[in-house]
């Protein structure tokens, strides 16, 4: 499917083209794409020179729904990571960053967050084309505030670069927060991954919902939470 | 003055009132909302309480600080 929409050749010199920018950015050793989970998203991984990959999907249903623009804005956001990594000294991003992985509020619940630019979001993919509702940017800014009031710039920052940051249960037991909508908690003894969400509030109270509730009222959030061992 | 922050998806609402006008509408109100969303599962958190102290969970409406957040109830995910 996302061959026969955008051909192999065509495509292919598409990436390259910004393929060729990443390169002269100087942070990028290497560039290859391949088509995964049975054709239907592509896998563009970029080797940066510090050794780490920097891994991007776009699935099919998104350049079927984006056309050309969603190509665009996936190439683009690849093109402002690498110019961040040039700029950065020593490159911490993570692997799999998932920026680019748009995840539909129709497809897996209201409750999913994106993890992108939600501006250039906005503009390009719900301009009535699709049914997403776009993220409320100020309750996004208002709860990141208050997460940073309450919880504090370390922590805050840890999770802003995608770091776990420790948490103490009221029974003793060692967690880590993690800046996720699900499964933003991990038992440090077992490595169990532990689900529950504040449900209608943005990422950054959702988090804070959570760690407050950990740290004060363990058992009322293990009772709850969903466990993946 | 205390303050009451509850989550919703705006980010945060914030109900303001007196404790020493205890039948004052303001504090009426937001022990109405207090009780209605514990009786919801919500959990009390006093926030804010200064340098080296902790927040605290809070059950009562009386026992709250200056600065106090509504966790609405959690669900498994």
């Amino acid at each position: 499917m996302v061959a026969s929409r955008f051909g192999d050749t065509r495509l292919q010199n598409i990436v390259e083209t910004y393929a060729r920018a990443w390169r002269e950015l100087g942070c990028v050793r290497g560039v290859s794409i391949r088509r995964v989970d049975y054709n239907r998203s592509l896998h563009l991984t970029v080797g940066l020179r510090d050794g780490e990959d920097c891994c991007y999907d776009l699935t099919d249903h998104e350049l079927v729904m984006g056309g050309g623009a969603a190509l665009r804005y996936w190439l683009d956001t690849i093109t402002s990571d690498m110019q961040r990594c040039a700029a950065e000294e020593v490159n911490q991003r993570h692997h799999n960053s998932q920026r680019c992985n748009f995840i539909f509020v129709d497809e897996v619940g209201e409750t999913d967050r994106l993890n992108l630019d939600t501006h250039r979001f906005a503009d390009w993919y719900t301009g009535g084309i699709w049914t997403v509702k776009p993220l409320n940017l100020k309750a996004e800014q208002r709860s990141k505030e208050l997460f940073l009031k309450i919880a504090g710039k370390e922590a805050f920052d840890l999770l802003q670069a995608n770091k776990a940051f420790p948490i103490l249960g009221s029974c003793g037991t060692s967690y880590t927060l993690h800046k996720r909508a699900t499964y933003c908690v991990e038992r440090v003894s077992d490595g169990a991954k532990l689900c529950a969400v504040v449900p209608g509030v943005p990422l950054w109270d959702h988090l804070l919902g959570i760690k407050l509730l950990v740290e004060h009222d363990e058992p009322a959030f293990l009772s709850t939470a969903v466990a993946f061992l | 003055m205390k303050t009451l922050r509850v989550m919703d998806s705006s980010g945060d609402s914030v109900v303001e009132f007196d404790e020493a006008q205890a039948t004052s509408a303001a504090t009426l109100e937001a022990e109405a909302l207090f009780n209605r969303l514990t009786t919801k599962g919500a959990a009390v958190f006093a926030i804010g309480r200064g340098v080296g102290a902790p927040d605290k969970r809070v059950t009562n409406f009386n026992d709250l600080e200056q600065d106090n957040l509504i966790v609405p109830k959690i669900a498994g995910g």
